[in-house]
């Protein structure tokens, strides 16, 4: 097998091992949540970022905390507020007093500059602030005072939202909504995961968190293992069976309103949805898709990959109407009706 | 491979098995049906056996499958998520030198085919499809059954003629009941008419009434060229599957007048002068019933000429089964209205009703030359009626029935006015005056 980086590309059952090993590392801390866990770590080698919504006290920033200890990574973690600035999240020009006495204007990094970067309940800022994260997002570079700054890979951004408390917070622009390839939600546990969540977080020891790469190896292994990630066969067939589920969130592509043959037939789209999801929503179901080959041991993706990943890959791109909100249809359940369809409409 | 086999197999089978089952019934319908029933009941069938085959054929183009679909298929049946169907994808949208040459091909490429070659047990072609016969030779069995089960039945009854009986083979009517509309000249179903000189002479009449013109070719609607040309295109048909070739049996219909034996049993019934006879028809039918019957005992004790005697019974059904125009003649009818008397004294009373009100008229004269020249032939469209018309032509009307009112039911009288109090009369001349 080849090297990357100087790193051994690793191999399908290397993934597979690794993904496991993370996932054991991070339910030493956290109890329940294994699908959030999963799709975390799935988003993670998909080279997306995650936006969590979950009620308070549900374990979002332990969450995501005890996944920066598992991967040996670099973690900053910021508070989102109404008085958050946007410098203050990638950083300003500040005037230094050099060795020599001169005084200059050096760039004075924001916490943006890290390998996780938590953002905390990000509804909270601005769309001002909140926007200061698109472009480090998209291109992992930050440009101030027309300087552009590269961001280290792997750079993952896990923002959390809190559902409640509405008052006083900003719905994330679309745009950004956009730039998040999962949407994950973490729910109340049950009774069971609440008495193990008792006995682990009041006992006198702390769970230990142990790394799962070396601190030096560890952003080059993720990059090899992204990059295995990258070379999973997606067929021409399941590339286009992606194209078409993100057309039928798609109202304008609803069968209802075109004459299309390859527009599907449903209702449910055409009545609540008032934008459906972006070419980034085929993108997050191939990368998603690619993901869960691996963890399965294979080097293709199948229709179940995608069929399986597109509620956490579109149901966060779906913009909704009124009469979605008054009937209390959210974007998952869009999403479902419209897998449905795309299934039923498989040749036999 | 097997799955096309499969899929054509099921085209022609359901081709085969809607083709031999509608053919079988159509068979069989035309030994028993009527030229318009037979064509509307084919053409029925017709189209249902096109939808069939259609149906058929259409299902076999859906099933039928190229490379990418079939490995789908396979993936699916082998769970092998999508291993196959990748391969076949990514052969054919590149180029398979590329995907030799190690530095093009992706990099996990190898590592698909040798998991999906670890595999091949899972999606050998009996674990995919077990079947080589595809399941539609059930519905072509059933068919090739039911085509057996129906061959006796149309090889007993090949080539014989049409079963005639003597109830449907000889009709008599009265000629108040018949409503005369005109027949289709090259029709060959027409019926033969029979009657006495006075009577045909009244049916004359009442046909230049009625305005129809012996002979005439009265059928010029487009419609009825149609409908005609179709009847004579089923019969074809029918006779081409049947084998018959003799014609379907004409009726004989015998005609009687009943207006001068109304006028003699009027006459007769003045004396008798029974009120019931107006509001009853039934009853009066039947009183003509029974006196006719008197009068046709009466006549059937008449010694006979010794040529009508002799006169062989089949010699009515000889001169139909030659296919031509009859034209009756004088001798002809006379021949076989006695002929009809001979063979209603062995049949029923009920077809005798009718016949020779009148004694002196029965027969009709022997050799009368105008009644030759007079004889024709119409097309009736006879309905056997159990409360038909009476003599006079009024329409039956079913006697009043009253039914007894239920207990919550009051009878349809104005309500008595109930009387106003004196206290309340200020009141409502108040309200009036208003």
């Amino acid at each position: 097998m080849s090297e990357v980086n100087g790193v051994e590309m690793p191999t399908v059952g290397d993934f597979a091992r690794i993904f496991r090993r993370l996932q054991g590392e991070i339910h030493k801390v956290i109890v329940g949540h294994e699908q959030a866990v999963e799709e975390l770590l799935m988003a993670l080698f998909a080279g997306g970022h995650v936006l969590i919504e979950g009620v308070p006290g549900t374990g979002k920033t332990t969450l995501v905390k005890t996944l920066g200890l598992a991967l040996n990574l670099s973690f900053n973690r910021v508070q989102f507020t109404v008085d958050l600035m946007p410098a203050d999240i990638t950083g300003t020009r500040v005037i230094l007093t050099g060795e020599d006495g001169r005084r200059d204007f050096q760039f004075q990094r924001g916490p943006v500059f890290c390998n996780i970067l938590l953002g905390d309940e990000i509804n909270r800022a601005t769309p001002k602030t909140q926007s200061a994260l698109l472009e480090a997002m998209a291109e992992l570079q930050v440009t101030v005072a027309a300087k552009t700054y590269p961001l280290e890979p792997p750079f993952f951004v896990m923002a959390t939202l809190n559902p409640i408390e509405m008052e006083g917070t900003y719905p994330l622009p679309e745009a950004q909504l956009d730039r998040f390839l999962f949407k994950v939600r973490l729910n109340y546990p049950d009774e069971e995961q609440l008495v193990r969540i008792i006995s682990t977080t009041t006992g006198p020891e702390e769970a230990g968190v142990e790394p799962a790469f070396p601190r030096d190896e560890s952003a080059l292994r993720i990059e090899a293992l992204k990059k295995l990630v990258r070379n999973v066969i997606a067929a021409p067939a399941l590339e286009q069976y992606a194209a078409r589920m993100v057309r039928a969130t798609q109202p304008a592509n609803s069968k209802f309103v075109s004459d299309s043959p390859r527009a599907v037939h449903e209702e449910t789209v055409n009545r609540y949805v008032m934008f459906g999801s972006s070419p980034r929503g085929a993108q997050a179901l191939i990368l998603g898709g690619k993901v869960r080959a691996l963890l399965d041991g294979r080097a293709n993706v199948a229709r179940e990959d995608i069929e399986a990943i597109a509620p956490s890959a579109l149901s966060h791109r779906i913009m909704l109407n009124y009469a979605a909100h008054s009937d209390g249809i959210d974007g998952a359940h869009i999403v479902d009706r419209v897998v449905k369809s795309i299934h039923s409409s498989r040749p036999a | 491979m097997r799955l096309n086999s499969l899929a054509w197999q099921r085209g022609a089978f359901g081709t085969l098995g809607w083709t031999i089952a509608i053919g079988a019934i159509v068979v069989l319908a035309a030994f028993y049906l009527t030229p318009l029933t037979f064509l509307i009941v084919a053409a029925t069938l017709a189209m249902v056996a096109a939808a069939g085959v259609s149906n058929s054929v259409r299902a076999a183009w859906r099933a039928h499958v190229n490379r990418g679909a079939a490995a789908s298929i396979a993936d699916r049946r082998a769970d092998l998520k999508g291993r196959l169907e990748t391969i076949v994808e990514i052969v054919q949208h590149r180029k398979v030198v590329k995907l030799a040459d190690p530095y093009e091909q992706p990099m996990l490429w190898s590592y698909l085919i040798e998991d999906t070659l670890s595999r091949q047990e899972e999606f050998l072609p009996r674990r995919v499809e077990a079947r080589r016969v595809s399941r539609s030779i059930y519905g072509f069995l059933g068919s090739l059954a039911l085509a057996t089960a129906i061959f006796p039945l149309i090889a007993r009854l090949h080539g014989k003629p049409f079963p005639v009986s003597a109830d449907q083979n000889e009709m008599t009517m009265d000629l108040n009941d018949l409503h005369l509309r005109a027949g289709d000249s090259d029709s060959d179903d027409g019926t033969e008419v029979h009657a006495d000189a006075a009577t045909m002479r009244r049916l004359e009449e009442k046909m230049a009434a009625e305005g129809v013109a012996a002979g005439s070719k009265s059928s010029d609607t487009p419609m009825d060229k149609m409908i005609n040309h179709a009847k004579d295109l089923a019969g074809h048909l029918q006779d081409k599957l049947t084998g018959r070739t003799s014609p379907r049996p004409r009726i004989t219909l015998k005609l009687a007048d009943n207006s001068e034996e109304m006028n003699s049993l009027d006459r007769r019934n003045q004396l008798n002068l029974n009120p019931n006879r107006k509001s009853n028809p039934d009853a009066q039918f039947e009183h003509e019933n029974n006196s006719k019957g008197d009068d046709l005992s009466k006549l059937k004790n008449l010694p006979r000429p010794p040529d009508q005697m002799a006169q062989p019974s089949g010699a009515s059904s000889s001169e139909d089964t030659n296919g031509g125009r009859h034209t009756g003649s004088s001798d002809q009818s006379s021949d076989k209205s006695s002929q009809d008397s001979d063979a209603e004294q062995g049949n029923s009373g009920s077809s005798s009703h009718g016949v020779g009100t009148d004694p002196d008229t029965l027969f009709g004269p022997t050799s009368d030359p105008k009644l030759g020249g007079q004889g024709f032939e119409i097309s009736i469209d006879a309905r056997s009626e159990t409360k038909g018309p009476n003599a006079s032509g009024h329409a039956y009307l079913p006697p009043k029935v009253r039914t007894p009112l239920n207990p919550s039911q009051h009878p349809d009288e104005p309500i008595a006015r109930a009387s106003v109090p004196d206290e309340d009369r200020a009141a409502i001349k108040r309200v009036f005056e208003r």
